[in-house]
Order: C-alpha cells, then structure tokens, then sequence
C-alpha cells in the first residue's frame, strides 16, 4: 500500500491533492423507511476488513510520516444502501466481502418490511447506512521534503 | 447490482466540497463500475478510472453516459504501477481502494 502511494505522489502535480474515502470498520444501522417513518429493525457488521483497514491506515500514516502527504482535513458521512426487497439486501449482504448480517434474521427484517409496507401502501424500503471516511491530503513540495 | 447506492448523493457532494474538481485532471484509484466517477467527471478536464477487474472496466464502459464518454477513460491497472506520467494529475482519489 505504501508503494501505491509513492506512486500516487509521482503521478501528482506539485500542488495535488490526495482524497481517501473509504467505509469505516462499524456496526450498520439497518432501518425499515416508509413516507412517514424509520424504524430501525438491527444492525449488519462492517467489520469484516478491519485487518485490511487497519493496513491502510497503518499505510497512509507512514506516506505522512515520509513526508510525502500533508493531512488538509478528514470528515466523516452516512453512506446510504437502500433496497426494496430483503431478497435484494440479502443478495448484496451475502455477495459482499466487507459486510454480514448481524441481527436481525432475514425472516424476521422480511416480516418488520412486510408490515411496514403494508401499512404504507407498497412504498418501504430498508436502508442499510454506513459510516464512510474522507480525508484529505495535499502533496507535499520538494521543498517540504 | 440491485438496490440503490447513496441516492442522495451526499458522498459526491462531500468529494467535490474535498477538492476543486473544475477543469481538474482526476485519476481515481478503484473506479469499479465507475458509479463514483459519472458523479463528478463532468466538472472536470478528464477522469482516468483504474481497476485491476476487466469485467468492472467492462461494466465502466457499459454504464458510462454518452456525455461523459469524452471525458472519463478506463483503464486496467493498479496503483502499484501506474502507467502514466508524472504529475499527470491534479486529484487522485482512492475509491474505497487504500
């Protein structure tokens, strides 16, 4: 990772800019959202890179400390999945590396989703909201070198 | 993929707050399917989107909207041997990539 930095930085103009946006290792509010209501049913685990993020932490950190990159600012936001089935979150839980059911059972979020949507005329869909990371660094100059 | 991804944008909204992406020369690291890219590539000069999977590339071209095609190229690769110049770029953004 480091080495795809060091590469990053030759292929950066002087004054460039450097973006990490990336999940952030957590539990995932998994929420039922209809026209009038969210009503959080569990959670999914997003912890399941953490050795992978601990790595790239552990990468840009030395990038810093080599002096190639100075931290600007580092923000974080809600980044939202939303599907109108739980066979289409099942579909992307169950194909995805980063993320795993925690609780509820796909059952028990497809009879919460059932009711809801019902109750709402059809229009229920579950969101899945993720905790996302954006820092940002600026090139550091020859000089700064 | 099925279901829909940050519909109301606010991760791109936080990217172009991140940087000047106007007439910026944009390489971002890990475009995938390029759903990140078709985002913001029409504020700037060009985006390079790499990606060591063909098929995401594949899937970049498909998706790519006609008035971007100018604008965005992909190309396979990964960060570790980047074939480009240097500072051929004004902003590298790693997407969900580091």
């Amino acid at each position: 990772m480091v080495d795809a930095l060091q590469e990053i930085w030759c292929a950066l103009a002087s004054d460039g800019t450097l973006i990490d946006l990336r999940p952030v290792p957590s539990q995932c509010p998994i929420e039922v959202v209809t026209p009038g209501s969210i009503v959080h049913v569990g959670e999914a685990d997003a912890s399941g890179m953490a050795a992978d993020d601990e790595a790239a932490d552990r990468a840009i950190r030395d990038a810093v400390e080599q002096g190639w990159f100075v931290l600007r600012r580092d923000t974080r936001f809600d980044f939202d999945f939303y599907w109108d089935s739980v066979h289409e979150k099942a579909s992307f839980i169950d194909g995805s590396i980063r993320m795993k059911q925690a609780v509820p059972s796909y059952a028990d979020l497809e009879k919460v989703h059932r009711d809801l949507s019902t109750r709402a005329q059809g229009v229920a869909r579950i969101r899945c909201r993720r905790q996302t990371m954006l820092a940002v660094y600026c090139k550091a100059s020859i000089e700064t070198l | 993929m099925p279901g829909e991804l940050d519909p109301h944008g606010i991760e791109s909204s936080a990217l172009l707050r991140a940087a000047d992406f106007n007439k910026a020369r944009v390489l971002e690291v890990g475009t995938g399917d390029g759903r990140l890219a078709f985002r913001y590539a029409g504020a700037t000069a060009f985006v390079v989107g790499i990606e060591p999977e063909l098929k995401q590339i594949t899937s970049a071209l498909e998706a790519c909207p006609s008035d971007l095609h100018q604008r965005i190229s992909f190309v396979e690769a990964t960060a570790l041997a980047l074939p480009f110049r240097s500072e051929s770029f004004d902003i590298a953004v790693l997407a969900w990539s580091l």
